[in-house]
């Protein structure tokens, strides 16, 4: 039996999954799992095969039944020995949602989670549902993406946002108009015959050369494991290549010795990124940190911190501790920070998870006119939200090389 | 196996413990091995640590916690040290992350020193990245979803040897250090 809760964000539909959960008056054993990945995962592991045991998924374990054994399919292509801090999103929440399967609640509620997975595992999941093993369970869930669960469910709740709820989307549109009329330059960039691996077993870019040029919002699509992340933390000099160069403008740059601005980078998981004791304060310090180093942006975008804040919407978040945040929240923040970092090249992973279809188009609204003030754009996705940006040019990553195209 | 050395080392340290012959051939092994020399303590306290290290070490990933419980650790000194162990074990990534997330910011300068100097923001994001999360905020596994009240289940036969080999350690490592601390032999 599944439930889909069908709502924007901030419409409480996160509180009634656990209410239907943790309902004690319907008996013991409901689950409830939520977007943000780490607080699902029982902190008593660090591998794959670990967090497996401890749900009863590895393999030889006794007293295994249908279910359990669909879970371990489920997670059938992640390996046993892998550690759960390298795995990617999609990967982790897989994973995550096996474990709950396999311990048999009577009822499991999914908050979001979903949004990690691609077509493909998205299926296999509603697949699963589908088997007659699986009917004991209730399922309830949510997700922003939505297809194809509202048509598999058995059940459409809707939910629509109180008035009093702040709009976040509506401030994100305001935050655009803002930003509009700015213009900025930033420079070009090239990656000339560039080689990184993390071990010999593991490399991932070989001799790869392409050129960015800003005003261009790339759409990065390419699958798990394949260097995104890598390309931000090569230029961004959190790590440095084996060989080849980064020209900055036709000027070779050298990001792991440079302090200069070059990058900002929004990462797929909010709280990887946010720091401080409260959201004021992450945002304060990180504009400091931009004003006392030099930059590659010629202009500036006329936003501070403070501003910022009112302008995403956030007043009312301002003193909150950052894992105290709404998952939607935190990734607004993470996201919406780069306007002050005085980087002249973006680079957002996975930017729409959490946002509800408003949320989505008011994001590409945003990277719309980001583009257009002339910064510099790299969109990390595995859907098609953004493909509709004026002038998005598709790039992926294959054996090594970065490529023009799809993934 | 990681722990070899480590085994080696023990092995060493029961053979030195027990070679009684080489004190004939070395006076000077002889008087450290004399009634009240410090020595032996030390060599015991430091191969029943060893011993329990080894474990530790020498029980597979996510079986700990179990581990603890078949020895009846009550469970809460058995998640405390189960969640301890996971949080060594994945501090140096989580760390890297960290480190990785505050240079793509422009938080952290490029270099060792910058590091150095940047320490309290790397290990305050780890907190927040990892730390947080894991294991002081959650509520949602340990509260609401009674994660811990379904986590006692008999050691499947797949590992039974790991736990032996981990429980023999961890005995012996107590027994010694008990010996110790009661001025045994």
């Amino acid at each position: 039996m599944m439930t889909f809760y069908d709502g924007p964000n901030l419409s409480g539909r996160s509180a009634e999954l656990r209410r239907f959960a943790w309902d004690k008056s319907g008996g013991a054993g409901g689950i409830y799992v939520q977007q943000m990945l780490a607080p699902n995962l029982s902190g008593l592991a660090t591998t794959v095969r670990g967090e497996s045991f401890l749900h009863g998924l590895a393999a030889g374990q006794a007293g295994r039944c249908r279910l359990a054994e669909a879970a371990r399919t489920f997670i059938t292509d992640l390996p046993p020995d892998q550690s759960l801090s390298s795995l990617s999103g999609g990967q982790l929440a897989k994973l995550i949602i096996a474990c709950a399967i396999a311990a048999r609640p009577h009822r499991l509620a999914i908050d979001g989670l979903l949004e990690y997975l691609d077509s493909s595992n998205r299926r296999a999941f509603a697949e699963m549902w589908h088997r007659p093993e699986s009917n004991p369970v209730q399922i309830h869930l949510s997700d922003n993406y939505g297809a194809p669960f509202p048509a598999e469910a058995d059940k459409v709740r809707r939910f629509s946002r109180p008035a009093a709820v702040p709009d976040l989307n509506g401030a994100l549109y305001r935050l655009a108009d803002r930003l509009g009329p700015m213009r900025v330059r930033a420079p070009a960039l090239r990656l000339d015959g560039i080689s990184f691996e993390y071990s010999r077993k593991a490399e991932i870019f070989r001799s790869a050369s392409f050129s960015f040029e800003p005003g261009v919002p790339y759409i990065l699509k390419a699958p798990n494991g394949s260097g995104k992340s890598t390309l931000a933390r090569l230029l961004a000099g959190s790590v440095r290549p084996s060989a080849g160069s980064i020209l900055v403008d036709g000027r070779p740059h050298l990001p792991h010795r440079s302090n200069r601005n070059l990058l900002f980078c929004s990462f797929q998981d909010p709280l990887e990124q946010i720091f401080g004791r409260s959201v004021a304060e992450y945002l304060h310090r990180l504009e400091a940190a931009a004003a006392a180093r030099p930059t590659f942006l010629e202009g500036d975008l006329d936003i501070s911190a403070a501003s910022l804040m009112s302008g995403l919407g956030l007043p009312d978040f301002a003193a909150v501790e950052p894992f105290d945040l709404p998952r939607f929240v935190a990734k607004r923040l993470s996201v919406g920070a780069a306007v002050i970092s005085r980087s002249p090249w973006l680079f957002f992973d996975e930017p729409s998870i959490g946002s509800d279809r408003e949320g989505r188009e008011a994001l590409t609204h945003l990277f719309n006119v980001l583009t257009n003030t002339g910064l510099g754009l790299i969109l990390v996705s595995h859907g098609s939200e953004f493909d509709g940006l004026p002038g998005a040019r598709p790039i992926t990553i294959s054996a090594g090389k970065i490529i023009a195209g799809g993934e | 196996m990681a722990a070899a050395p480590l085994l080696g080392v023990a092995a060493l340290l029961w053979l030195f413990i027990g070679a009684d012959g080489w004190a004939e051939v070395n006076p000077v092994a002889r008087s450290l091995l004399r009634e009240g020399s410090p020595l032996l303590p030390l060599v015991r306290t430091l191969a029943g640590s060893a011993a329990i290290v080894l474990a530790f070490a020498a029980t597979p990933d996510g079986e700990l916690f179990s581990l603890l419980r078949t020895l009846r650790v009550p469970r809460a000194a058995a998640t405390l040290v189960a969640s301890g162990r996971s949080i060594a074990v994945g501090m140096p990534a989580s760390y890297s992350r960290s480190l990785a997330a505050l240079r793509a910011q422009g938080i952290v300068g490029p270099g060792a020193w910058a590091q150095f100097v940047s320490i309290g923001k790397v290990l305050s994001l780890t907190w927040v990245a990892t730390l947080s999360i894991s294991f002081a905020r959650a509520e949602q596994k340990w509260v609401g979803n009674g994660f811990l009240r379904g986590l006692d289940p008999p050691l499947p036969a797949a590992t039974k040897a790991d736990a032996g080999r981990a429980i023999v350690l961890m005995l012996t490592g107590l027994a010694l250090l008990a010996l110790l601390m009661g001025g045994g032999p």
